[in-house]
């Protein structure tokens, strides 16, 4: 099949940079393991968490790695454009409430069609919450950084008023508070005996493939990628930057909305309050890692997900603190993000555009110093 | 005899490319040298050797007969070494005076003894008649002027070796000649000149002597008076270089651009064009010259449809297109060549393919409704990077492994592959080496005698009036003046670019 040699081919060319990215992964492990003999914790702590996480523990690193895939995903196609959705985690949560709102009210839909509507209403209702931001950004120049920021503030908090308010369920109290469960006719299936891994892995990996093509077999994914590199070069050839912006907003917010939908219909099967624990962030770190490349996100997810997984069962099996795990994330994102800079120079390829570069930049240090003498 | 800069055997290697190679490079006291060499030959890496921004990895440097070693451009100043950058290091907000005291400041009670700084300053300007005001802010200044000022400036700190890093790029003929002025008058002083530039005309007009690089190496010293154009460009490229464009008499068409009073603003708000009209036909190039900043960078904006006109017209084969989107445009056969190279001109950040598809990528047979076609866009480019002979060993690498005259085919690969029917060609040559130069002139001429239409926009006087067949002058955003090509002296066209002599609105035929 033409496209599993698609595939093929760019795992094959991406082969140096996933190496590049282990060695990275291999070197966060180990400053955490320095980290945990300084501080007087079992030293091996991680290493036995993450093997009983990938051995006998195999279904909670599938489920882990599931919404991780999928906001990893919406993180990377609005990456890819140039657009810098933050706003995973407020897409997910509305499109979560969607779902759920769908699966409370419409509870006379007949069995496929009542997951497919749960599920388009929280892709829908993503979708449009991430072209809110969008919209802002193309009509009046707001920063989507920002406003993906603050809209998370507000789609979090509007899903807690639904949850304590009008969604509420019975048996709920006052510190859990949730819906009632939903009927079965809206679960997604489990794949794993006492997991909650569920065939939301396959929709990811299939949507992985299905953006594989996107982003690099059409002329949608052309678009993306002048536009996301050089905004002024896309509209000079004639390309929509507008277009892209709305349109790259539009398919990440309904990914983060599907995810969103996932963790109702395929783990929790209710809504319960601020059931995210940062998925929408650590999607950031996810398609960082496989540099916004969707299969690389696969990958990345996968590992997140064990190490996530991990970190569970280290705390059960071992004195260490989950925190810990959060200190290896975040040394893997430090590693990433440095390594951007280290490729941005890399870019200027010739020696003698870095020559020139060297010159102006001690030209500009021996202009600031002059104006420090005066 | 002694030399003021003695520089043996410099050899400079930065990463997979050996900048100077071996290089020997000396220059009297009281001569102007030229330091010639296409862009990449290793001109720039020996100056800022010299300037003590580089350490050579081996090799001596000499400076009125004494060894040095140059640590960094404090100690090259000491030295009595001054450059001139091409990019002027002025702080605008302040005036003259502040500027070339800077670093250097005669001081009373901790503060500037202005009165002191003044006197220094009109004692220099006027042993060397390089006018300029000591008290204007350096914003009010034109390029010229601002060019003075880094010269006094170096002069200030005792510069008696003066580096210029081609520095008439920014000028006007009577600004090159006032430059050539200043010159002598330093070399008469017996301070030496070390001047770089691709000007081989300059090169003949101003130098004693001539240093050609190619590659890193030099491949030849020679006497100015013993010398000419064909022979320095042979030692800069390395082969023979034609200089005069052969073009066959026009056959001029019927008429493809119409502009009519044409009106825009710049990117501060300001009117950048005020009421401009006039016409390209086929088989004709129209040539649009004037100093830089002059509305020329927005018009073929307004033209290719990336700033939109306040008021007037454009049209397109009688098809009014002044609202039309940039893709509109190319879609009727409007290509264009843009200034900014390394923004609008290649993606960097994308392979060469990708650069090259850009407006054909959604087409067929490149493209079916969204689906590309691989296969397809891997000939297309192909053949493009074989027609255009783009030097790179596949187009699947980055843009930004290109060189300059290569980054540069690639966009004529791209504007032109298609066969346009107009070409806007903004300062297609900036910054490619001579025979780059060469080539794109010819292609640019052949589209002509294919009987296409070309409006060239440059700030090249050479390029003008070797390749129009219609010239326009602009000035501050007006037509100030329209002649035949080849009826126009390179002085007179100098005049109407300072805006000296303009044309009645009456004479400047719209055809």
């Amino acid at each position: 099949m033409k496209i599993l040699k698609g595939i093929g081919d760019t795992v094959v060319g991406a082969l140096p940079t996933l190496l590049r990215q282990v060695l990275l992964i291999v070197l966060a492990m180990l400053v955490a393991t320095v980290i945990l003999i300084i501080t007087g914790y079992e030293a091996l702590a991680v290493y036995r968490g993450l093997a009983r996480g990938i051995t006998t523990d195999i279904g909670g690193t599938l489920r882990w790695a599931t919404p991780l895939i999928l906001a990893g995903l919406a993180v990377a196609v609005a990456f890819r454009a140039g657009v810098w959705n933050i706003g995973v985690d407020g897409q997910l949560y509305l499109g979560a409430v969607a779902a759920t709102a769908v699966g409370l009210t419409l509870t006379f839909l007949p069995h496929p069609v009542s997951l497919l509507t749960a599920v388009l209403a929280g892709m829908a209702a993503g979708a449009l919450w991430a072209l809110l931001a969008a919209f802002l950004r193309v009509q009046w120049g707001a920063n989507e950084v920002v406003t993906t920021i603050l809209l998370n503030f507000v789609a979090i908090s509007f899903t807690d008023f639904l949850v304590l308010g009008p969604m509420r369920g019975t048996g709920a109290t006052g510190t859990t508070y949730s819906t009632d469960n939903l009927l079965e006719h809206f679960w997604l299936g489990r794949i794993m005996k006492a997991s909650q891994a569920n065939v939301g892995l396959y929709i990811a990996i299939g949507l992985a493939i299905l953006l594989s093509y996107l982003l690099f077999r059409t002329t949608i994914g052309y678009e993306f990628k002048i536009a996301g590199t050089n905004p002024w070069f896309a509209r000079y050839g004639g390309i929509s930057v507008r277009k892209v912006i709305l349109l790259s907003m539009g398919i990440s917010g309904a990914i983060a909305g599907l995810t969103g939908v996932i963790e109702i219909l395929g783990v929790h099967r209710r809504f319960p309050g601020r059931f995210s624990v940062g998925l929408g962030f650590d999607g950031i770190v996810v398609a960082l890692l496989a540099r916004n490349h969707p299969i690389g996100v696969v990958v990345a997810g996968l590992f997140f997900g064990a190490l996530r997984n991990g970190a569970m069962n280290m705390e059960r099996i071992t004195d260490v603190p989950r925190a810990m795990v959060e200190i290896i994330q975040a040394i893997i994102v430090l590693a990433v993000s440095a390594q951007f800079a280290f490729d941005i120079r890399r870019q200027r390829k010739s020696a003698e555009e870095e020559a020139e570069y060297v010159a102006e930049v001690e030209d500009e240090m021996e202009t600031a110093q002059k104006e420090g003498e005066v | 005899m002694s030399y003021a800069v003695e520089m043996t055997s410099i050899t400079k290697e930065f990463p997979g490319v050996v900048a100077n190679d071996n290089v020997t490079f000396q220059v009297r006291g009281g001569e102007i040298h030229a330091l010639v060499g296409e862009n990449g030959a290793g001109k720039t890496t020996l100056m800022n050797v010299l300037y003590g921004l580089y350490r050579p990895d081996s090799g001596q440097i000499k400076v009125r007969g004494q060894e040095v070693t140059i640590h960094d451009p404090h100690q090259a100043i000491e030295l009595g070494v001054g450059m001139v950058h091409q990019h002027f290091m002025l702080v605008p907000s302040l005036t003259v005076m502040e500027n070339v005291v800077l670093g250097k400041t005669p001081t009373r009670f901790a503060l500037i003894d202005a009165r002191q700084a003044n006197e220094a300053i009109m004692e220099i300007s006027e042993q060397y008649s390089l006018a300029v005001n000591p008290q204007a802010k350096v914003y009010e200044l034109s390029v010229g002027e601002m060019q003075r000022v880094e010269i006094l400036k170096a002069l200030y700190r005792g510069a008696d070796i003066l580096i210029l890093d081609e520095p008439t790029a920014v000028l006007t003929p009577q600004e090159t000649t006032e430059l050539f002025r200043i010159l002598r008058g330093l070399a008469e002083q017996e301070r030496a000149i070390i001047f770089i530039t691709h000007k081989l005309k300059e090169v003949l007009a101003i130098s004693d002597r001539v240093t050609v690089m190619r590659n890193g190496e030099v491949t030849g010293l020679v006497e100015t008076r013993d010398t000419d154009e064909q022979e320095l460009a042979r030692l800069m490229v390395g082969r023979d270089v034609v200089f005069r464009v052969e073009k066959s008499p026009v056959k001029v068409g019927e008429e493809i651009l119409r502009v009519a009073n044409l009106h825009t603003v710049d990117d501060r708000g300001l009117p950048a064009l005020k009421s401009v009209s006039f016409c390209v036909r086929l088989g004709q190039i129209v040539g649009v010259a004037g100093v830089e900043g002059n509305g020329q960078t927005e018009l073929v904006e307004v033209l290719n449809g990336l700033r939109r006109a306040t008021d007037g017209s454009v049209h397109y084969r009688g098809t009014d297109v002044t609202q039309a989107s940039p893709r509109k445009r190319r879609e009727l056969g409007i290509s264009h060549i843009p200034e900014d190279r390394l923004r609008l001109g290649v993606n960097l950040d994308c392979t060469i393919e990708e650069n090259l598809v850009l407006n054909t990528y959604y087409q067929p047979p490149l493209a079916r409704s969204i689906f590309l076609n691989l296969n397809k866009i891997e000939e297309y480019s192909d053949s493009l990077v074989e027609r255009f002979n783009i030097i790179t060993p596949t187009s699947k690498l980055p843009a930004s492994s290109l060189s300059g005259g290569n980054m540069q085919k690639l966009v004529l690969a791209r504007e032109m592959g298609g066969d346009p029917d107009l070409l806007i060609a903004a300062q297609p040559t900036r910054g490619v080496d001579v025979g780059a130069i060469e080539y794109i002139h010819q292609q640019i001429i052949q589209l002509r005698d294919r009987g296409h239409g070309v409006l060239l926009v440059s700030a090249e006087l050479d390029e003008i009036m070797s390749l129009s067949d219609r010239i326009l002058v602009m000035y501050e955003g007006e037509i100030v003046g329209d002649f035949v090509g080849g009826s126009v002296s390179e002085e007179e066209l100098g005049l109407y670019m300072l805006g000296t002599k303009r044309m009645e609105p009456s004479e400047i035929v719209a055809s």
